[in-house]
């Protein structure tokens, strides 16, 4: 404390460069810093931040479940939220792809795959598309299908072609474990979505 | 009780050149830029109205400028407030307005859509918050520039706790991450770098299977990688050991970056890197590049320091 009111404030040392004269005046914050309530608060709010960030982090603790809801209010308002499970608690042991089938009404069909950069640039655009495409194949983002296949129906019929139906795949391949010779597993695929226009059904 | 209170407020609270938060500033913005430029040609399917997730993500307390709103029209608005904060924080102008709008654009952005963000995207979003209580126009900037031109290379000392902010949320990155990992399988038996860098849609650089198959090359890759995610959360503030650490994460994201599509993840983890930069250190580089450029009055350099 006394170590910063001395920088502050000594003419030469760094507050001089913070005085009204050089800098335009201190700012709310550093006002904040040199009072003695400002400082008390600014302690409250870095220990309810970091006490947030841990609480939250904390793998199913009782304390977790306990103060969580006001936690989680806190760390949605900041932005805070977070989650660092990468490759967490095991990196995954399949290939997945999606792909879309695309039916038009004059009865032909295309497909559709989420668009691919290349490795030097490009990836750091479609990086994006990769994991929104990854999640279709999850239960937890299930609600996702829907809005695509609609897309997909929307952006597809843009050229005068009616689309008539949607159909979302996954194409999913085993990855062997280290140490295994051979050829790589099949590709399996199943359906995970169908938008069907014609009939106005979805499943 | 005043000894642990003043050890806290040492901690947080004692005052360093702004050097560091300087460089951490420009980094910053740079990376913002480049966020920024690979987001907007998708800003109409991930983010408007008739777009791939047509309402926003309903969480208590979250918010999103594009949902509040709810128009294409916001979107176009708050990605141009975004790239002209990013151009701010590199600029160092209005500094602090540039930080602000900067956090409340990427959370948006985010807080619209974020099937279509990951741990990178998260990390930048983390990120903005701290950033914005840094004094990070204080020094080489714009700001700097139009109220004290003659005194441009001093670096003023202020206390600087978003940068710590931002040292403690690495060091729990890392310690989260790895008590995730020693929870599971494949962590422990040593074989989780081979299959992570066999995830087809994740490679980047195809890596000679002899190599990504071979279990002894896994066992020590995987326990590398813990080691030094381990060390990251824990040595990094032990002093001497941390350079050694800085660069041993650094060598491990690098080593991610060039093997697998991750986005920003690892750029990001680099931004949080270098808020752990010894703030004179850091003085003395930028001081000995000004000089090489154009002399630079040792008075006008050194008083501040």
């Amino acid at each position: 404390m006394a170590r910063e009111a001395e920088t502050l404030d000594k003419p030469g040392t760094a507050g001089a460069s913070a005085a009204p004269h050089s800098t335009g005046g201190h700012s709310p914050q550093e006002r904040l810093e040199a009072s003695a309530g400002g400082r008390w608060l600014l302690r409250a709010f870095l220990a309810l931040t970091v006490t947030a960030v841990v609480v939250w982090n904390f793998p199913g603790s009782g304390i977790r479940t306990g103060v969580l809801p006001v936690v989680d209010r806190y760390m949605n308002a900041t932005g805070l939220a977070q989650n660092w499970k990468v490759f967490a608690p095991d990196p995954t042991d399949t290939t997945s792809e999606l792909v879309a089938r695309i039916e038009y009404a004059d009865g032909t069909w295309e497909q559709w795959r989420p668009p691919r950069g290349s490795d030097l640039v490009g990836e750091y655009r479609t990086y994006r598309w990769a994991i929104f495409a990854d999640r279709q194949h999850g239960e937890v983002w299930r609600s996702l299908r829907e809005p695509l296949a609609r897309w997909l129906a929307r952006t597809h019929g843009e050229g005068g072609r009616r689309v008539v139906k949607v159909e979302l795949i996954s194409r999913r391949r085993p990855t062997p474990p280290p140490g295994t010779d051979g050829p790589p597993p099949p590709w399996e695929q199943s359906t995970l979505f169908i938008l069907d226009l014609s009939s106005g059904t979805r499943r | 009780m005043k000894r642990l209170l003043a050890t806290w407020d040492d901690f947080w609270l004692a005052p360093e050149p702004t050097s560091t938060v300087a460089v951490v500033r420009v980094a910053y913005g740079v990376l913002l830029l480049a966020w920024a430029a690979t987001l907007g040609p998708d800003l109409s399917p991930f983010f408007s109205t008739s777009g791939l997730l047509p309402g926003g993500h309903d969480l208590p307390w979250s918010w999103s400028l594009l949902d509040a709103v709810g128009s294409d029209v916001v979107t176009t608005v708050v990605y141009g407030l975004l790239v002209a904060a990013a151009v701010g924080l590199v600029l160092g102008y209005r500094t602090r307005l540039a930080a602000v709008v900067a956090f409340v654009a990427v959370v948006s952005f985010y807080r619209r859509n974020p099937a279509v963000f990951q741990s990178g995207d998260q990390a930048l979003r983390v990120f903005s918050f701290y950033f914005m209580f840094a004094p990070a126009g204080v020094a080489l900037s714009l700001d700097r520039w139009r109220r004290a031109r003659d005194r441009f290379w001093q670096f003023p000392e202020r206390p600087v706790w978003a940068l710590r902010l931002i040292q403690v949320q690495l060091s729990l990155i890392y310690l989260f991450t790895v008590w995730g990992k020693v929870r599971g399988t494949r962590w422990n038996d040593g074989t989780a770098v081979s299959y992570s860098l066999r995830i087809g849609e994740l490679v980047r650089l195809e890596l000679p299977a002899w190599l990504t198959t071979s279990v002894a090359v896994s066992n020590v890759a995987t326990y590398t990688a813990l080691a030094i995610e381990f060390a990251m959360a824990v040595f990094v503030w032990n002093r001497r050991a941390r350079p050694w650490v800085l660069t041993a994460g650094v060598l491990l994201h690098l080593f991610i970056e060039v093997t697998l599509r991750v986005g920003f993840f690892s750029l990001t983890m680099f931004l949080y890197y270098l808020a752990w930069l010894d703030p004179q250190k850091v003085r003395s580089w930028l001081l000995a590049l000004a000089r090489r450029r154009r002399p630079v009055p040792l008075e006008a350099a050194a008083v501040e320091g």
